[in-house]
């Protein structure tokens, strides 16, 4: 009697839990649903209707009704080409801060802090008019211009470097290699799993981002995806054309889900030290 | 010493050498050059896009357009705000959906995460969905929530339909629209809060938690008075975070509701957006900014104040 009722017991939060995913994922496998079944037989129909019905018509539709493949192009260009800048700005920054000694440190230090403690999405309007004043509107640097400097970064480059055994930089040091080069050969190798975790962070905030690409972009040769979907949603909303919308936001989506189900566990640990993406 | 100053190719051998010359400590000087090299580019752009926005942003909300030019009218964007109704609720609004953020991030977050560190093997499997509404676009999120809204076909109205309940029209009844919103939002991130409770809670001691059980203690028990004072310091931090997320996400009143109906789902930063870029009322946008940059640095005050507090008694 007693043991049935702990064993009860044990099993509940795992029962709980299994009840909170399930109906977390209502919402995505409903879409799942969406796109692959037409809307009139997803309402109508009963399961086995659905499955005689499935079709890939609404992805092949909505792949004709806005171009896809460029907003794709748009967004990895600009996410991963804004990356390939945060980490040269991120890596030189960091290890000054780690490892060097100067004047004016604290003020820096300063600096880098006030762009953790206000987020950019903050000041739209500002930079909007210094991206008009600079004749940058519609463009990738445009887009990527308030992000290349990152105060997340640089102080998380700062505390991987800090973690390097001093005799490894002074052997590199007294063997006449300039700074550059003890960063490049002896710093950037043993730091793998802090500049992944901080690309990590830096992919997903960016490919999701929307605000900032919608103010800055006004042609299909630099809108990103995120851009592309909610001109997609608007035109296609009066319609109602729900299959075509699912379709369109899978497209977006499918990428990102499949990247986290392969890297679960980076992805935890990176958002975790994200704090403040 | 002098023979070093006359040779400058020597100088290029090494850069201690080079720095005896200037009668500097070696490693100040050479380093120092080379800090300032590699903090440049940072430093440029935190300048241009960091720094100067704020000081641009806080000298425009005492500016308002009248004709081509931009006359300065001391307080009169912030009085305008403050007492102007329209900006009033989206004040409201935002206090209110940020408060309520607050609450449901903290209680919802940890209570997930304590079920989520059940000592699973399939964590992972328990995972998903959970970390698959964090690192979705919130731009896909909506557009998902939109068709579920749907009054006509939408899931929810067909559920409360097939119940025999009266079907709701969630994003145009100006009672519901914010709470809708705030319902996309709660899903999209309660994962990333309970992530945080769990990195908390695997840390602790097991023999803290175990000892709970042993001693028969109900599950509500156990939260309150062991599991609840002991991730303090991570409720203190997704309260910030939670502050600066929920006033940072837009994304989904574009998509579902554009503020509407009748203003009922606009937000602070939703309200900077129509004002500077709509409506080009760029004084009353910036001192929209200016409110919210006050508020986002008492944050980070208080936060400071806290972890200060925390080195000096721990």
């Amino acid at each position: 009697m007693t043991t049935k009722r702990s064993k009860w017991r044990e099993a509940l939060p795992i029962l709980a839990l299994a009840l909170f995913g399930l109906v977390w994922m209502v919402p995505l496998i409903w879409t799942l649903l969406a796109a692959f079944v037409p809307t009139t037989e997803l309402l109508n129909g009963s399961p086995l209707v659905w499955l005689q019905s499935l079709h890939l018509g609404a992805f092949a539709e909505a792949w004709e009704v806005a171009p896809f493949p460029r907003f794709y192009l748009n967004t990895i260009i600009w996410v991963f080409g804004l990356l390939a800048l945060q980490l040269v700005t991120v890596s030189l920054a960091g290890f000054a801060l780690a490892r060097l000694d100067f004047r004016g440190k604290d003020q820096i230090f300063f600096l880098f802090l006030t762009q953790l403690m206000v987020p950019a999405t903050v000041l739209i309007l500002p930079n909007y008019q210094t991206l008009v004043a600079l004749g940058w509107l519609d463009s990738y640097q445009g887009m990527m211009a308030p992000y290349i400097a990152s105060a997340f970064g640089a102080f998380l480059m700062r505390q991987a470097f800090k973690q390097v055994p001093k005799e490894l930089e002074e052997a590199a040091r007294s063997d006449g290699a300039s700074w550059l080069q003890v960063l490049w050969h002896v710093f950037l190798p043993v730091t793998r799993a802090p500049l992944l975790a901080f690309s990590i962070v830096s992919i997903t905030y960016h490919w999701n981002e929307f605000l900032w690409p919608l103010l800055i972009t006004s042609s299909v040769e630099t809108r990103p995806l995120t851009v592309g979907l909610a001109l997609l949603v608007q035109s296609s909303e009066i319609g109602a054309q729900w299959d075509l919308l699912s379709a369109g936001t899978l497209i977006v989506a499918v990428p990102i889900l499949i990247l986290i189900a392969l890297l679960q566990k980076q992805f935890t640990n990176s958002f975790l030290s994200s704090g403040i993406k | 010493m002098q023979s070093q100053l006359n040779a400058p190719h020597r100088q290029a051998e090494g850069r201690g050498r080079f720095a005896r010359s200037l009668y500097l400590p070696p490693r100040l000087n050479s380093a120092s050059a080379v800090a300032y090299l590699f903090l440049a580019p940072s430093l440029v752009f935190l300048a241009v896009f960091t720094i100067w926005p704020i000081i641009s942003v806080v000298i425009s909300s005492f500016h308002a357009r009248r004709g081509r030019n931009q006359i300065y009218v001391g307080l009169d964007n912030f009085e305008r705000i403050f007492t102007d109704p329209f900006s009033q609720q989206v004040i409201l609004n935002t206090v209110g959906y940020v408060a309520l953020g607050l609450v449901l991030s903290v209680f919802g977050g940890l209570l997930l995460a304590v079920l989520m560190n059940q000592g699973l093997r399939n964590i992972g499997f328990f995972r998903f969905p959970f970390l698959a509404t964090i690192a979705l676009p919130m731009v896909s999120v909506a557009s998902i929530w939109l068709f579920l809204y749907s009054p006509r076909v939408g899931l929810f109205n067909e559920l409360l339909g097939g119940l025999g309940l009266p079907r709701s029209n969630w994003l145009s009844d100006p009672d519901l629209a914010l709470a809708s919103l705030f319902a996309v939002y709660l899903w999209k991130q309660l994962g990333y809060f309970a992530l945080f409770y769990l990195a908390a809670l695997q840390s602790l001691p097991d023999d803290v938690l175990e000892a709970a059980t042993l001693d028969g203690v109900s599950f509500w028990q156990k939260l309150r008075h062991i599991i609840w004072p002991l991730v303090s310091p991570t409720t203190y931090f997704v309260t910030t975070i939670g502050v600066l997320n929920s006033l940072q996400q837009v994304d989904h009143v574009f998509v579902l509701t554009q503020g509407g109906p009748n203003n009922a789902s606009s937000m602070a930063l939703y309200y900077v957006y129509e004002q500077g870029f709509k409506w080009f009322k760029t004084g009353i946008a910036s001192a929209m900014t200016v409110i919210l940059l006050a508020v986002l640095l008492t944050m980070a005050m208080l936060q400071f104040v806290y972890l200060e507090r925390r080195v000096h008694y721990d």
